[in-house]
């Protein structure tokens, strides 16, 4: 990190500091210095730890089902006038219903629990990715594959060699926009539905009145969300260093 | 050096007064083999368009052969140089290429196009031997070929880089050679050098007869500049409309040619007035 945006986070965690000095109750606003502590509390026990694993687990696996559905199903539509007509509407149509609102339902489904989870998560990262994915296929340069074609290269060897590499810059980002969605629908779910995970933190640390441990929640899943999002640009520089 | 008169044909089916036989031969090496042979070509634009954007076109191209197609936006130039690589459907006539019918795109015909098109994951040497012809051999002799081709064009020191590396200008010379490594029968060029600044365009049009005169690749180029298709080339075909009427001017200068001395100047002249007179 540079300069400039540390200046920032440090001047957030002053002010902080200063809002809860003023309203010196730490069970509505615990400070820095508080929130630290408890957060080195819940590293020590190895719970903060237990919370993380558990998280990017889900968010992972879930992720990854949503992809395996989102590059075969929005490679097809990019693709095919006849795919696109078939599931184009049909998406459309569920995508404005938001994770959250999945919840209910899921547990319904699949109980409290792993599957309920997965469930949203893949939700919530399948919509996003599928859209981009086929707008990634859909708008291949046709100069590339006319010139591919003068080349004679034809058929299955242009799609490998011309269109997926055309449509890859947009795939890798449509991937990390999936990924920061899968995560955030993770929390969602986690709130409602589950006993551990970041998302579960929070939900017990309510119930318990512990706000610090709430804040170390949030503050995590910040961090969490942040490296995730720099591990997906690191990835994305590598493979289109061309650029 | 002898200037030849404009050569004027009517709307009639060929414009050349050469005309060959529609069965083109199929022998190669032959220099005056006669390579395209585009016979009462009309083309329309989707089923509710007004009029065909190309009627009744007909001309031949031989092995060797220089031509340069020019004419107002919108007479069809472009169309028709398309239609020969096989990306626009031919609503009626034929098109053939070495005596085969051409039904889509295909390696016999290379393609530079006006915004090069070159593929910017892969690198300049890649891009070179991306071609079904240019790729096959072992190692050494892919390499080979790429530093041949990226020699003609002046490059060889680049072929590491990726095009988005490279400027307006050195792309494009990549695009030569990668049309060239694949040794097609006919190379199609759409205005390749329309997106340069004029100094660029002067050094590509030089590098371009270079390697012109070494392979004597069959060219058609496609222009809107008249200095450009006179300098460049041996016949200068001016279309009309719909390539409703065309004319022909044949270029009989060696080459290289002066671009400012009278005898070139007099060919722009004669094409000007061709192009922009007879509407």
């Amino acid at each position: 990190m540079s300069a400039l945006p540390l200046a920032s986070v440090l001047l957030v965690i002053g002010l902080w500091q200063l809002a809860a000095s003023f309203m010196a109750n730490p069970q509505v606003l615990p400070g820095p210095v508080v929130t630290s502590l408890a957060a080195w509390r819940l590293m020590l026990d190895g719970s903060l730890f237990t919370d993380i694993a558990a998280s990017l687990t889900r968010v992972i696996e879930g992720w990854l089902i949503a992809l395996a559905i989102a590059i075969p199903l929005g490679g097809a539509m990019g693709r095919s006038e006849a795919t696109r007509r078939i599931f184009g509407t049909l998406i459309e149509l569920v995508r404005p219903i938001p994770p959250i609102a999945m919840v209910p339902i899921a547990i319904l489904w699949f109980g409290i629990g792993w599957a309920s989870q997965l469930f949203i998560v893949c939700y919530g990262a399948f919509f996003p990715m599928v859209i981009g994915i086929y707008d990634a296929f859909r708008n291949v340069d046709k100069l590339y594959e006319q010139a591919a074609q003068s080349l004679g290269v034809h058929r299955v060897a242009l799609f490998r060699r011309v269109v997926v590499m055309a449509a890859l810059p947009s795939v890798i980002s449509s991937m990390r926009i999936g990924l920061g969605l899968a995560f955030v629908s993770l929390v969602a779910a986690e709130l409602i539905a589950a006993s551990t995970g970041l998302g579960a933190l929070i939900a017990n640390a309510r119930v318990t009145f512990q706000t610090d441990h709430m804040l170390v929640g949030m503050i995590t899943i910040g961090l969490v969300g942040f490296l995730l999002g720099w591990i997906m640009r690191k990835i994305e520089a590598y493979f289109l260093r061309w650029r | 050096m002898t200037r030849t008169a404009p050569h004027r044909t009517g709307t009639g089916p060929a414009v050349s007064t050469t005309s060959v036989p529609d069965h083109a031969a199929t022998l190669g090496g032959e220099s005056s083999e006669t390579l395209i042979v585009v016979r009462d070509v009309s083309i329309w634009y989707g089923p509710g368009s007004a009029g065909p954007v190309l009627s009744g076109v007909s001309f031949a191209a031989k092995a060797g052969e220089f031509i340069c197609l020019v004419g107002p936006s919108g007479c069809g130039k472009s169309t028709l140089l398309k239609a020969i690589a096989g990306f626009t459907p031919i609503g009626r006539g034929s098109i053939r290429v070495r005596g085969a019918e051409v039904t889509g795109p295909g390696s016999d015909r290379g393609m530079v196009f006006q915004e090069f098109a070159l593929f910017p994951w892969l690198t300049v040497e890649q891009n070179v031997l991306f071609g079904d012809k240019a790729s096959i051999g072992s190692l050494p002799e892919r390499r080979e070929r790429a530093t041949h081709y990226l020699d003609l064009v002046g490059l060889t020191a680049y072929r590491e880089y990726h095009p988005s590396q490279l400027s307006g200008g050195m792309r494009q010379r990549v695009a030569l050679a990668r049309a060239w490594a694949n040794q097609p029968t006919v190379l199609l060029m759409d205005e390749p050098f329309g997106a340069l600044d004029a100094r660029t365009r002067q050094e590509l049009q030089e590098t371009l007869l270079r390697i012109f005169e070494k392979e004597r690749t069959l060219c058609f180029f496609v222009t809107h500049d008249t200095s450009e298709a006179v300098y460049l080339a041996d016949r200068v075909v001016v279309m009309h409309a719909r390539g409703a009427t065309r004319e022909e001017v044949v270029v009989g200068i060696p080459r290289p040619r002066d671009r400012h001395c009278e005898i070139v100047r007099a060919h722009v002249r004669d094409v000007d007035r061709l192009a922009w007179d007879a509407k």
